[in-house]
Protein backbone atom coordinates (compact mmCIF):
# COMPACT_ATOMS: atom_id res chain seq x y z
CA UNK A 1 0.00 0.00 0.00
CA UNK A 2 3.47 2.08 -0.05
CA UNK A 3 3.15 2.99 -3.79
CA UNK A 4 0.07 4.73 -3.47
CA UNK A 5 0.12 8.94 -3.61
CA UNK A 6 1.25 10.25 -0.45
CA UNK A 7 -1.17 13.09 -0.85
CA UNK A 8 -4.36 10.85 -1.13
CA UNK A 9 -3.35 7.68 0.66
CA UNK A 10 -5.67 7.03 3.73
CA UNK A 11 -8.71 8.18 2.03
CA UNK A 12 -10.55 6.55 -0.43
CA UNK A 13 -9.08 6.43 -3.37
CA UNK A 14 -10.49 8.76 -6.02
CA UNK A 15 -12.35 7.23 -8.85
CA UNK A 16 -11.04 9.02 -11.31
CA UNK A 17 -7.09 10.40 -11.76
CA UNK A 18 -6.43 14.43 -11.65
CA UNK A 19 -5.62 14.09 -15.50
CA UNK A 20 -9.34 11.90 -16.52
CA UNK A 21 -11.07 14.71 -14.12
CA UNK A 22 -10.14 17.32 -16.73
CA UNK A 23 -11.11 15.01 -18.82
CA UNK A 24 -14.48 14.02 -17.31
CA UNK A 25 -15.02 17.64 -16.19
CA UNK A 26 -14.78 19.19 -20.15
CA UNK A 27 -16.90 15.99 -21.73
CA UNK A 28 -19.83 17.41 -18.79
CA UNK A 29 -19.46 20.76 -20.44
CA UNK A 30 -19.14 19.81 -23.93
CA UNK A 31 -22.05 17.81 -23.83
CA UNK A 32 -23.71 20.18 -22.16
CA UNK A 33 -23.10 22.35 -24.70
CA UNK A 34 -23.96 20.82 -27.76
CA UNK A 35 -27.71 20.87 -27.59
CA UNK A 36 -26.88 24.85 -28.09
CA UNK A 37 -24.73 24.42 -31.11
CA UNK A 38 -26.54 21.70 -32.53
CA UNK A 39 -30.08 22.02 -31.46
CA UNK A 40 -31.96 18.70 -31.74
CA UNK A 41 -35.46 18.33 -32.21
CA UNK A 42 -38.17 19.89 -29.75
CA UNK A 43 -38.91 17.05 -27.79
CA UNK A 44 -35.53 16.03 -27.68
CA UNK A 45 -34.68 19.48 -26.15
CA UNK A 46 -37.40 19.70 -23.84
CA UNK A 47 -36.76 16.25 -22.32
CA UNK A 48 -33.08 17.24 -22.26
CA UNK A 49 -34.28 20.22 -19.98
CA UNK A 50 -36.64 18.87 -18.13
CA UNK A 51 -34.06 15.60 -17.25
CA UNK A 52 -31.26 18.38 -16.33
CA UNK A 53 -34.19 20.10 -14.30
CA UNK A 54 -34.93 17.18 -11.95
CA UNK A 55 -31.33 16.11 -11.95
CA UNK A 56 -30.52 19.37 -10.24
CA UNK A 57 -33.25 18.79 -8.12
CA UNK A 58 -32.39 15.60 -7.26
CA UNK A 59 -28.97 17.01 -6.31
CA UNK A 60 -30.40 19.48 -4.06
CA UNK A 61 -32.82 17.17 -2.37
CA UNK A 62 -29.13 14.08 -1.60
CA UNK A 63 -27.51 17.55 -0.38
CA UNK A 64 -29.77 17.46 2.88
CA UNK A 65 -29.75 13.62 2.54
CA UNK A 66 -26.10 13.72 2.90
CA UNK A 67 -26.64 15.36 6.65
CA UNK A 68 -28.30 11.75 7.14
CA UNK A 69 -32.25 12.77 7.28
CA UNK A 70 -34.24 11.57 4.67
CA UNK A 71 -36.88 14.02 3.17
CA UNK A 72 -40.18 13.17 2.09
CA UNK A 73 -41.58 16.83 1.53
CA UNK A 74 -38.69 18.51 -0.76
CA UNK A 75 -42.05 19.44 -2.79
CA UNK A 76 -42.87 21.96 -0.20
CA UNK A 77 -39.42 23.98 -1.20
CA UNK A 78 -40.28 23.49 -4.89
CA UNK A 79 -43.85 24.52 -4.42
CA UNK A 80 -42.96 27.57 -2.21
CA UNK A 81 -40.06 28.60 -4.67
CA UNK A 82 -42.57 28.53 -7.65
CA UNK A 83 -45.52 30.53 -6.33
CA UNK A 84 -43.45 32.80 -4.16
CA UNK A 85 -41.45 34.17 -7.19
CA UNK A 86 -44.54 34.18 -9.92
CA UNK A 87 -47.33 35.35 -7.23
CA UNK A 88 -44.12 38.24 -6.72
CA UNK A 89 -44.06 38.81 -10.43
CA UNK A 90 -47.83 38.99 -10.38
CA UNK A 91 -48.81 41.40 -8.01
CA UNK A 92 -45.43 43.36 -7.39
CA UNK A 93 -44.40 43.42 -10.71
CA UNK A 94 -40.83 42.23 -9.95
CA UNK A 95 -38.44 41.27 -12.47
CA UNK A 96 -38.64 37.49 -12.71
CA UNK A 97 -34.40 36.90 -12.78
CA UNK A 98 -35.03 38.87 -9.24
CA UNK A 99 -38.11 37.05 -8.38
CA UNK A 100 -35.77 33.61 -8.95
CA UNK A 101 -33.85 34.39 -5.98
CA UNK A 102 -37.05 35.36 -3.85
CA UNK A 103 -38.72 32.29 -4.79
CA UNK A 104 -35.01 30.55 -3.53
CA UNK A 105 -35.02 32.86 0.07
CA UNK A 106 -38.27 32.14 0.79
CA UNK A 107 -37.84 28.22 -0.02
CA UNK A 108 -34.71 28.53 2.37
CA UNK A 109 -37.14 30.56 5.13
CA UNK A 110 -39.05 27.76 5.24
CA UNK A 111 -35.85 25.17 5.30
CA UNK A 112 -34.83 27.36 8.45
CA UNK A 113 -38.64 26.73 10.06
CA UNK A 114 -38.25 23.25 9.38
CA UNK A 115 -34.94 22.86 10.61
CA UNK A 116 -35.86 25.05 14.24
CA UNK A 117 -39.67 22.94 14.21
CA UNK A 118 -37.90 19.37 13.16
CA UNK A 119 -35.11 20.16 15.89
CA UNK A 120 -35.34 16.94 17.43
CA UNK A 121 -36.61 14.82 14.99
CA UNK A 122 -34.51 11.35 13.46
CA UNK A 123 -35.39 8.64 11.35
CA UNK A 124 -38.45 8.00 10.33
CA UNK A 125 -40.33 10.43 12.20
CA UNK A 126 -38.37 12.87 10.55
CA UNK A 127 -39.31 11.80 7.22
CA UNK A 128 -43.00 11.81 8.01
CA UNK A 129 -42.21 15.08 9.85
CA UNK A 130 -41.24 16.65 6.18
CA UNK A 131 -44.19 14.75 4.30
CA UNK A 132 -46.77 16.49 6.80
CA UNK A 133 -44.99 20.09 6.16
CA UNK A 134 -45.28 19.94 2.51
CA UNK A 135 -49.05 18.87 3.12
CA UNK A 136 -49.93 21.72 4.92
CA UNK A 137 -48.25 24.00 2.80
CA UNK A 138 -49.69 22.65 -0.04
CA UNK A 139 -53.37 22.63 1.67
CA UNK A 140 -52.83 26.26 2.08
CA UNK A 141 -51.91 27.24 -1.04
CA UNK A 142 -54.92 24.96 -2.37
CA UNK A 143 -57.57 26.99 -0.37
CA UNK A 144 -55.94 30.83 -0.34
CA UNK A 145 -58.31 31.59 -2.94
CA UNK A 146 -57.85 35.22 -3.00
CA UNK A 147 -54.08 34.99 -2.61
CA UNK A 148 -52.73 31.71 -4.40
CA UNK A 149 -55.74 31.70 -7.01
CA UNK A 150 -56.37 28.06 -5.33
CA UNK A 151 -56.58 24.82 -7.47
CA UNK A 152 -57.61 26.60 -10.42
CA UNK A 153 -53.70 27.58 -11.08
CA UNK A 154 -51.73 30.09 -12.56
CA UNK A 155 -51.30 30.33 -15.90
CA UNK A 156 -49.95 32.47 -18.68
CA UNK A 157 -46.29 32.94 -16.77
CA UNK A 158 -44.23 34.66 -18.79
CA UNK A 159 -41.14 32.80 -19.83
CA UNK A 160 -37.70 34.18 -18.16
CA UNK A 161 -36.81 36.24 -20.50
CA UNK A 162 -38.16 37.10 -24.16
CA UNK A 163 -36.51 35.47 -26.94
CA UNK A 164 -39.60 36.57 -29.18
CA UNK A 165 -40.18 33.03 -30.36
CA UNK A 166 -43.48 31.43 -29.57
CA UNK A 167 -41.70 27.92 -28.52
CA UNK A 168 -40.67 27.63 -24.89
CA UNK A 169 -38.37 24.39 -26.01
CA UNK A 170 -35.38 26.25 -27.24
CA UNK A 171 -31.64 26.29 -26.95
CA UNK A 172 -31.58 29.86 -24.96
CA UNK A 173 -34.11 28.21 -22.20
CA UNK A 174 -31.81 25.35 -22.60
CA UNK A 175 -28.94 26.65 -21.24
CA UNK A 176 -30.58 27.79 -18.05
CA UNK A 177 -31.02 24.23 -17.18
CA UNK A 178 -27.57 23.31 -18.43
CA UNK A 179 -26.45 26.12 -15.76
CA UNK A 180 -28.05 25.45 -12.82
CA UNK A 181 -26.98 21.40 -13.49
CA UNK A 182 -23.86 22.85 -13.82
CA UNK A 183 -24.11 24.48 -10.71
CA UNK A 184 -26.10 21.67 -8.81
CA UNK A 185 -22.88 19.61 -9.77
CA UNK A 186 -20.44 21.73 -8.30
CA UNK A 187 -22.17 22.17 -4.65
CA UNK A 188 -22.93 18.51 -4.99
CA UNK A 189 -19.09 17.88 -5.80
CA UNK A 190 -18.24 19.88 -2.48
CA UNK A 191 -20.66 18.20 -0.30
CA UNK A 192 -18.63 14.75 -0.84
CA UNK A 193 -15.45 16.04 -1.05
CA UNK A 194 -14.63 19.54 1.10
CA UNK A 195 -14.27 19.46 4.41
CA UNK A 196 -17.91 20.46 4.70
CA UNK A 197 -18.65 17.33 2.73
CA UNK A 198 -16.51 15.20 5.74
CA UNK A 199 -18.58 17.65 8.52
CA UNK A 200 -21.72 15.83 6.92
CA UNK A 201 -20.70 12.32 6.56
CA UNK A 202 -19.25 12.29 10.22
CA UNK A 203 -22.69 13.99 11.09
CA UNK A 204 -25.00 11.27 9.21
CA UNK A 205 -22.54 8.57 10.32
CA UNK A 206 -23.27 9.06 14.05
CA UNK A 207 -24.21 12.80 15.56
CA UNK A 208 -22.99 12.08 18.85
CA UNK A 209 -19.48 10.79 17.83
CA UNK A 210 -19.45 13.28 14.98
CA UNK A 211 -19.61 16.01 18.09
CA UNK A 212 -17.21 14.67 20.61
CA UNK A 213 -14.56 15.29 17.78
CA UNK A 214 -15.50 19.08 17.53
CA UNK A 215 -18.05 19.03 14.28
CA UNK A 216 -20.98 21.42 15.03
CA UNK A 217 -23.74 18.75 14.17
CA UNK A 218 -26.09 21.48 13.79
CA UNK A 219 -24.60 23.95 11.88
CA UNK A 220 -23.60 21.56 9.36
CA UNK A 221 -27.29 20.31 8.93
CA UNK A 222 -28.51 23.50 8.81
CA UNK A 223 -25.88 24.93 6.23
CA UNK A 224 -26.99 21.78 4.41
CA UNK A 225 -30.46 22.24 4.35
CA UNK A 226 -30.54 26.00 3.97
CA UNK A 227 -28.52 25.30 0.74
CA UNK A 228 -30.61 22.09 -0.71
CA UNK A 229 -33.75 24.33 0.07
CA UNK A 230 -32.64 27.48 -1.93
CA UNK A 231 -31.94 25.46 -5.02
CA UNK A 232 -35.19 23.27 -4.90
CA UNK A 233 -36.51 26.82 -4.31
CA UNK A 234 -34.60 27.91 -7.41
CA UNK A 235 -36.00 24.34 -9.67
CA UNK A 236 -39.18 24.95 -8.57
CA UNK A 237 -39.27 28.99 -9.89
CA UNK A 238 -37.48 27.89 -13.37
CA UNK A 239 -40.26 25.08 -13.50
CA UNK A 240 -42.90 27.57 -13.95
CA UNK A 241 -41.69 29.60 -15.68
CA UNK A 242 -40.42 26.50 -18.04
CA UNK A 243 -44.25 25.35 -18.38
CA UNK A 244 -45.82 28.42 -18.36
CA UNK A 245 -48.51 27.22 -15.79
CA UNK A 246 -48.74 26.31 -12.59
CA UNK A 247 -50.89 24.42 -9.38
CA UNK A 248 -50.67 23.20 -6.06
CA UNK A 249 -50.90 19.27 -7.22
CA UNK A 250 -48.05 19.64 -9.89
CA UNK A 251 -45.96 21.64 -7.61
CA UNK A 252 -46.54 20.28 -3.98
CA UNK A 253 -47.28 17.15 -5.03
CA UNK A 254 -45.96 13.90 -3.78
CA UNK A 255 -44.14 13.00 -7.24
CA UNK A 256 -41.91 16.20 -6.62
CA UNK A 257 -40.84 15.00 -3.59
CA UNK A 258 -40.17 11.43 -4.54
CA UNK A 259 -38.96 11.91 -7.83
CA UNK A 260 -35.80 13.30 -6.53
CA UNK A 261 -35.40 10.22 -4.17
CA UNK A 262 -35.31 7.95 -7.27
CA UNK A 263 -32.84 9.71 -9.18
CA UNK A 264 -30.47 9.94 -6.49
CA UNK A 265 -30.71 6.49 -5.19
CA UNK A 266 -30.55 5.15 -8.61
CA UNK A 267 -27.46 6.87 -9.99
CA UNK A 268 -26.02 6.57 -6.97
CA UNK A 269 -26.11 9.21 -4.02
CA UNK A 270 -22.69 9.08 -2.62
CA UNK A 271 -21.17 9.79 -6.51
CA UNK A 272 -20.59 13.54 -7.03
CA UNK A 273 -22.64 12.68 -10.65
CA UNK A 274 -24.74 10.37 -9.18
CA UNK A 275 -28.21 12.12 -8.70
CA UNK A 276 -27.82 13.92 -11.98
CA UNK A 277 -27.02 11.38 -14.00
CA UNK A 278 -29.86 9.06 -12.44
CA UNK A 279 -32.05 12.05 -13.64
CA UNK A 280 -30.67 12.23 -16.89
CA UNK A 281 -31.19 8.20 -17.98
CA UNK A 282 -34.05 7.83 -15.84
CA UNK A 283 -36.15 10.47 -17.39
CA UNK A 284 -34.80 10.20 -21.04
CA UNK A 285 -35.45 5.87 -20.56
CA UNK A 286 -39.03 6.83 -19.38
CA UNK A 287 -40.22 9.30 -22.21
CA UNK A 288 -38.33 7.78 -24.77
CA UNK A 289 -38.68 3.94 -24.19
CA UNK A 290 -41.36 3.83 -22.02
CA UNK A 291 -43.95 5.99 -22.99
CA UNK A 292 -44.11 5.40 -26.52
CA UNK A 293 -43.46 1.37 -25.81
CA UNK A 294 -46.32 0.89 -22.73
CA UNK A 295 -48.39 4.23 -22.87
CA UNK A 296 -50.73 2.76 -20.21
CA UNK A 297 -48.86 0.64 -17.90
CA UNK A 298 -45.16 3.03 -18.60
CA UNK A 299 -45.37 3.77 -14.72
CA UNK A 300 -45.54 0.14 -13.76
CA UNK A 301 -42.72 -0.70 -16.13
CA UNK A 302 -40.98 2.47 -14.61
CA UNK A 303 -41.37 1.04 -10.88
CA UNK A 304 -40.31 -2.58 -12.18
CA UNK A 305 -36.80 -0.50 -13.59
CA UNK A 306 -36.05 0.88 -10.00
CA UNK A 307 -36.52 -2.14 -8.45
CA UNK A 308 -34.18 -4.20 -10.82
CA UNK A 309 -31.47 -1.28 -11.12
CA UNK A 310 -31.32 -0.72 -7.17
CA UNK A 311 -31.27 -5.18 -6.90
CA UNK A 312 -28.64 -5.42 -9.22
CA UNK A 313 -26.71 -2.36 -7.75
CA UNK A 314 -27.75 -1.14 -4.42
CA UNK A 315 -25.78 1.75 -4.61
CA UNK A 316 -26.79 3.24 -7.40
CA UNK A 317 -25.33 2.48 -11.04
CA UNK A 318 -22.37 4.62 -10.49
CA UNK A 319 -21.42 2.00 -8.09
CA UNK A 320 -21.28 -0.35 -11.32
CA UNK A 321 -17.85 1.34 -12.16
CA UNK A 322 -15.80 1.78 -9.18
CA UNK A 323 -13.60 -0.44 -8.91
CA UNK A 324 -14.12 -2.87 -5.74
CA UNK A 325 -11.82 -3.57 -2.81
CA UNK A 326 -10.06 -6.61 -2.63
CA UNK A 327 -10.63 -8.12 0.93
CA UNK A 328 -7.83 -9.40 2.60
CA UNK B 1 -1.73 14.72 48.78
CA UNK B 2 0.87 15.80 46.47
CA UNK B 3 -1.96 16.51 44.08
CA UNK B 4 -3.18 19.12 45.93
CA UNK B 5 -0.41 21.18 44.78
CA UNK B 6 -1.09 20.62 41.53
CA UNK B 7 -3.34 22.78 39.20
CA UNK B 8 -7.16 22.06 39.43
CA UNK B 9 -7.73 20.68 35.48
CA UNK B 10 -11.69 19.87 35.95
CA UNK B 11 -14.09 20.40 38.79
CA UNK B 12 -17.53 19.59 39.33
CA UNK B 13 -19.85 21.53 41.72
CA UNK B 14 -23.11 19.70 42.78
CA UNK B 15 -24.37 17.89 39.76
CA UNK B 16 -27.47 17.37 39.20
CA UNK B 17 -28.48 15.40 36.47
CA UNK B 18 -32.08 13.99 34.82
CA UNK B 19 -32.27 11.13 32.38
CA UNK B 20 -36.13 10.69 31.45
CA UNK B 21 -37.52 12.23 34.23
CA UNK B 22 -35.13 10.20 36.63
CA UNK B 23 -32.31 11.57 38.35
CA UNK B 24 -29.46 9.98 38.23
CA UNK B 25 -26.87 12.13 38.79
CA UNK B 26 -27.64 13.71 42.88
CA UNK B 27 -25.02 16.40 43.86
CA UNK B 28 -21.50 15.13 42.27
CA UNK B 29 -18.40 17.27 43.82
CA UNK B 30 -15.61 15.99 41.87
CA UNK B 31 -12.16 17.71 41.36
CA UNK B 32 -9.32 16.26 39.03
CA UNK B 33 -5.69 17.72 39.20
CA UNK B 34 -3.85 18.12 35.77
CA UNK B 35 -1.90 15.10 35.17
CA UNK B 36 -3.73 12.86 37.22
CA UNK B 37 -5.23 9.64 36.64
CA UNK B 38 -8.22 8.98 38.25
CA UNK B 39 -10.92 6.20 38.00
CA UNK B 40 -14.73 6.18 38.77
CA UNK B 41 -15.37 2.91 39.65
CA UNK B 42 -19.16 1.60 40.70
CA UNK B 43 -21.40 -0.59 39.97
CA UNK B 44 -24.12 -0.60 36.85
CA UNK B 45 -26.26 1.90 36.90
CA UNK B 46 -23.82 3.92 39.08
CA UNK B 47 -24.17 7.15 36.74
CA UNK B 48 -20.40 6.81 35.50
CA UNK B 49 -21.30 7.53 32.13
CA UNK B 50 -24.20 9.67 32.06
CA UNK B 51 -21.30 11.87 34.51
CA UNK B 52 -19.40 11.85 31.15
CA UNK B 53 -22.39 12.52 29.06
CA UNK B 54 -22.64 15.70 31.32
CA UNK B 55 -18.92 16.81 31.61
CA UNK B 56 -18.71 16.33 27.67
CA UNK B 57 -22.38 18.19 26.91
CA UNK B 58 -24.37 15.45 25.47
CA UNK B 59 -26.58 16.01 28.60
CA UNK B 60 -27.26 19.00 30.72
CA UNK B 61 -26.61 19.28 33.94
CA UNK B 62 -30.24 20.14 35.77
CA UNK B 63 -28.35 22.13 38.25
CA UNK B 64 -24.33 22.83 39.57
CA UNK B 65 -21.30 23.73 37.66
CA UNK B 66 -18.34 22.37 35.71
CA UNK B 67 -15.29 24.29 35.38
CA UNK B 68 -12.53 22.99 32.82
CA UNK B 69 -9.04 24.85 33.72
CA UNK B 70 -11.33 27.81 35.68
CA UNK B 71 -13.72 28.11 32.60
CA UNK B 72 -17.15 27.41 33.32
CA UNK B 73 -18.50 24.58 30.41
CA UNK B 74 -21.51 23.84 31.95
CA UNK B 75 -23.86 24.81 29.47
CA UNK B 76 -21.57 24.87 26.22
CA UNK B 77 -22.17 22.48 23.22
CA UNK B 78 -20.47 18.82 22.72
CA UNK B 79 -18.17 20.12 20.01
CA UNK B 80 -16.90 23.69 22.00
CA UNK B 81 -16.33 21.35 24.92
CA UNK B 82 -14.20 19.49 22.35
CA UNK B 83 -12.41 22.42 21.10
CA UNK B 84 -11.69 23.43 24.44
CA UNK B 85 -9.96 20.32 24.89
CA UNK B 86 -11.97 17.60 26.43
CA UNK B 87 -11.72 14.65 24.59
CA UNK B 88 -13.67 11.25 25.19
CA UNK B 89 -14.22 7.99 24.20
CA UNK B 90 -18.03 5.89 24.56
CA UNK B 91 -19.05 3.18 26.06
CA UNK B 92 -20.17 1.20 23.28
CA UNK B 93 -16.63 1.83 20.40
CA UNK B 94 -18.68 3.87 17.70
CA UNK B 95 -16.02 4.67 15.06
CA UNK B 96 -17.43 6.24 11.91
CA UNK B 97 -17.54 2.91 10.35
CA UNK B 98 -17.76 3.69 6.25
CA UNK B 99 -14.05 5.39 6.50
CA UNK B 100 -10.74 3.83 7.10
CA UNK B 101 -8.69 4.01 10.77
CA UNK B 102 -6.54 6.70 9.35
CA UNK B 103 -9.80 9.13 8.13
CA UNK B 104 -11.36 8.42 11.77
CA UNK B 105 -7.75 9.97 13.06
CA UNK B 106 -7.85 12.66 10.18
CA UNK B 107 -11.43 13.82 10.90
CA UNK B 108 -11.02 14.69 14.35
CA UNK B 109 -8.15 16.35 13.05
CA UNK B 110 -9.94 18.67 11.09
CA UNK B 111 -12.57 19.24 13.20
CA UNK B 112 -11.45 19.18 16.85
CA UNK B 113 -9.79 22.25 16.60
CA UNK B 114 -10.90 26.06 16.42
CA UNK B 115 -13.25 26.13 13.52
CA UNK B 116 -12.81 29.52 13.00
CA UNK B 117 -9.49 28.00 10.97
CA UNK B 118 -11.34 25.62 9.39
CA UNK B 119 -11.39 25.74 5.82
CA UNK B 120 -14.73 24.07 5.01
CA UNK B 121 -14.05 24.55 1.01
CA UNK B 122 -11.05 22.31 1.31
CA UNK B 123 -11.11 19.19 -0.17
CA UNK B 124 -10.44 16.49 2.67
CA UNK B 125 -8.74 13.91 0.71
CA UNK B 126 -5.78 16.09 0.06
CA UNK B 127 -3.81 15.96 3.75
CA UNK B 128 -0.76 17.13 4.09
CA UNK B 129 2.21 15.41 5.09
CA UNK B 130 2.31 16.41 8.38
CA UNK B 131 -0.96 16.06 9.37
CA UNK B 132 -0.77 12.63 7.34
CA UNK B 133 2.51 11.86 9.99
CA UNK B 134 0.57 13.19 13.13
CA UNK B 135 -2.37 11.00 12.39
CA UNK B 136 0.15 7.88 11.52
CA UNK B 137 1.73 8.27 14.76
CA UNK B 138 -1.60 8.52 16.79
CA UNK B 139 -2.45 4.74 15.30
CA UNK B 140 1.33 3.92 16.46
CA UNK B 141 0.70 5.02 19.60
CA UNK B 142 -2.73 2.70 20.11
CA UNK B 143 -0.66 0.27 18.21
CA UNK B 144 -3.02 0.16 14.74
CA UNK B 145 -0.85 1.51 12.01
CA UNK B 146 -1.08 -1.84 10.19
CA UNK B 147 -4.51 -1.08 9.93
CA UNK B 148 -4.57 2.58 9.01
CA UNK B 149 -6.25 2.00 5.39
CA UNK B 150 -8.88 -0.83 6.98
CA UNK B 151 -12.14 0.20 7.10
CA UNK B 152 -13.32 0.88 11.18
CA UNK B 153 -16.18 -1.60 10.90
CA UNK B 154 -13.91 -4.39 9.53
CA UNK B 155 -11.62 -3.97 12.68
CA UNK B 156 -12.30 -5.88 15.54
CA UNK B 157 -13.86 -4.68 19.04
CA UNK B 158 -10.70 -3.87 20.47
CA UNK B 159 -9.45 -2.25 17.69
CA UNK B 160 -12.34 0.15 17.61
CA UNK B 161 -11.47 0.75 21.04
CA UNK B 162 -8.31 1.91 20.00
CA UNK B 163 -9.12 3.68 17.08
CA UNK B 164 -11.78 5.67 19.96
CA UNK B 165 -8.76 6.76 21.59
CA UNK B 166 -6.49 7.47 18.97
CA UNK B 167 -9.30 9.54 17.44
CA UNK B 168 -9.74 11.28 20.65
CA UNK B 169 -5.96 12.12 21.26
CA UNK B 170 -6.56 13.23 17.67
CA UNK B 171 -8.19 16.51 18.85
CA UNK B 172 -4.98 17.67 20.94
CA UNK B 173 -7.21 17.11 24.76
CA UNK B 174 -6.17 18.05 27.79
CA UNK B 175 -8.34 16.10 29.54
CA UNK B 176 -9.33 12.11 28.19
CA UNK B 177 -12.57 10.82 29.15
CA UNK B 178 -12.53 7.07 28.90
CA UNK B 179 -15.54 4.93 28.77
CA UNK B 180 -15.05 1.38 29.77
CA UNK B 181 -11.63 1.44 28.59
CA UNK B 182 -10.62 -1.73 29.54
CA UNK B 183 -13.85 -3.81 28.73
CA UNK B 184 -13.27 -6.83 26.78
CA UNK B 185 -10.05 -6.98 26.31
CA UNK B 186 -7.42 -9.67 27.12
CA UNK B 187 -4.60 -9.42 29.78
CA UNK B 188 -2.00 -9.28 27.39
CA UNK B 189 -4.26 -6.11 25.71
CA UNK B 190 -4.86 -4.68 29.35
CA UNK B 191 -0.99 -4.59 29.72
CA UNK B 192 -0.72 -2.63 26.72
CA UNK B 193 -3.46 -0.77 27.58
CA UNK B 194 -1.68 0.33 30.90
CA UNK B 195 1.68 1.16 29.20
CA UNK B 196 -0.75 3.20 27.28
CA UNK B 197 -2.39 5.03 30.33
CA UNK B 198 1.04 6.25 31.72
CA UNK B 199 2.28 7.29 28.28
CA UNK B 200 -0.34 9.56 28.04
CA UNK B 201 0.29 11.02 31.45
CA UNK B 202 3.28 11.74 30.70
CA UNK B 203 2.74 13.26 27.71
CA UNK B 204 1.02 16.14 29.79
CA UNK B 205 -2.65 14.57 29.75
CA UNK B 206 -5.28 14.43 32.66
CA UNK B 207 -6.98 11.46 32.73
CA UNK B 208 -10.23 10.11 33.61
CA UNK B 209 -11.06 6.91 33.25
CA UNK B 210 -14.42 4.55 33.95
CA UNK B 211 -13.91 1.25 34.68
CA UNK B 212 -16.67 -1.28 35.52
CA UNK B 213 -14.07 -4.07 36.33
CA UNK B 214 -11.22 -3.22 38.52
CA UNK B 215 -9.05 -4.32 36.28
CA UNK B 216 -6.84 -1.71 34.74
CA UNK B 217 -7.93 1.12 37.37
CA UNK B 218 -6.37 -0.47 40.06
CA UNK B 219 -3.22 -0.21 38.60
CA UNK B 220 -2.97 2.63 36.70
CA UNK B 221 -4.63 5.22 39.07
CA UNK B 222 -3.46 7.90 41.49
CA UNK B 223 -6.67 8.23 42.90
CA UNK B 224 -10.38 6.18 42.53
CA UNK B 225 -13.65 7.55 43.05
CA UNK B 226 -16.33 4.84 43.77
CA UNK B 227 -19.87 5.63 43.04
CA UNK B 228 -23.47 4.20 43.55
CA UNK B 229 -26.94 5.35 42.80
CA UNK B 230 -25.71 8.90 41.49
CA UNK B 231 -23.54 9.80 44.33
CA UNK B 232 -20.09 9.37 44.83
CA UNK B 233 -19.35 6.84 48.04
CA UNK B 234 -15.69 6.89 48.44
CA UNK B 235 -12.59 8.72 46.50
CA UNK B 236 -9.17 8.78 47.52
CA UNK B 237 -6.35 6.23 47.58
CA UNK B 238 -7.17 2.50 45.78
CA UNK B 239 -6.76 1.04 49.44
CA UNK B 240 -9.25 3.26 50.87
CA UNK B 241 -11.45 3.41 48.51
CA UNK B 242 -11.76 -0.42 47.67
CA UNK B 243 -11.90 -1.12 52.03
CA UNK B 244 -14.52 1.58 52.32
CA UNK B 245 -17.86 -0.48 53.63
CA UNK B 246 -19.95 1.32 51.33
CA UNK B 247 -17.75 0.56 48.29
CA UNK B 248 -17.75 -3.29 49.50
CA UNK B 249 -21.26 -2.88 50.01
CA UNK B 250 -22.49 -1.39 46.97
CA UNK B 251 -20.43 -4.03 44.96
CA UNK B 252 -21.30 -7.21 46.54
CA UNK B 253 -24.90 -5.07 47.08
CA UNK B 254 -25.93 -6.33 50.70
Amino acid sequence: MNETNKNTIGFDKPLLSIKSRLITISTILVLLLVPIFFPPREDVLSVLSMALLYGSLACAWNLHALSGLISLGHAAFFGIGAYTAVLSTYYFRINPWFSLLIGGFASAVYGAIWFLTFFRLRHGAYTLATFAAAEVIKVIVDNWDSVTFGSAGIGNIPPLFNTGLQSRWQSGFYLIFAVLAVFSLIIHWSALNTNWGLALKTTRESEKVASSVGVPVNFVRLTALLISSFMTGICGVLYSHQIGYIEPNMVFGLHISAMPIVFAYLGGRFFSLGPLLGGLILYFFDQFAMLPLFPSAHQAVYGLTIVIVLWLSPEGILSCFQKREKSV
Amino acid sequence: MFSETREKCLELFDIKAMRNGRAILEGINLSVYNQEIVSIIGPNGAGKSTLLDVITGFLKASSGKILFKDKNITYLPPHKICHLGIARTFQIATPFASLTAIENVMAAMIFGKNLQKTKWLKSYKKTGKKQFDKAMHLLEIVGLPHKATTRANELTLSEQRRLEVARALATDPELLLLDEFAAGLSPQAIENALKLLNDLRSRGLTLLIIDHFLNVTVKASDRLVAMDKGKIIASGSMKEVLEHPTVISAYLGV
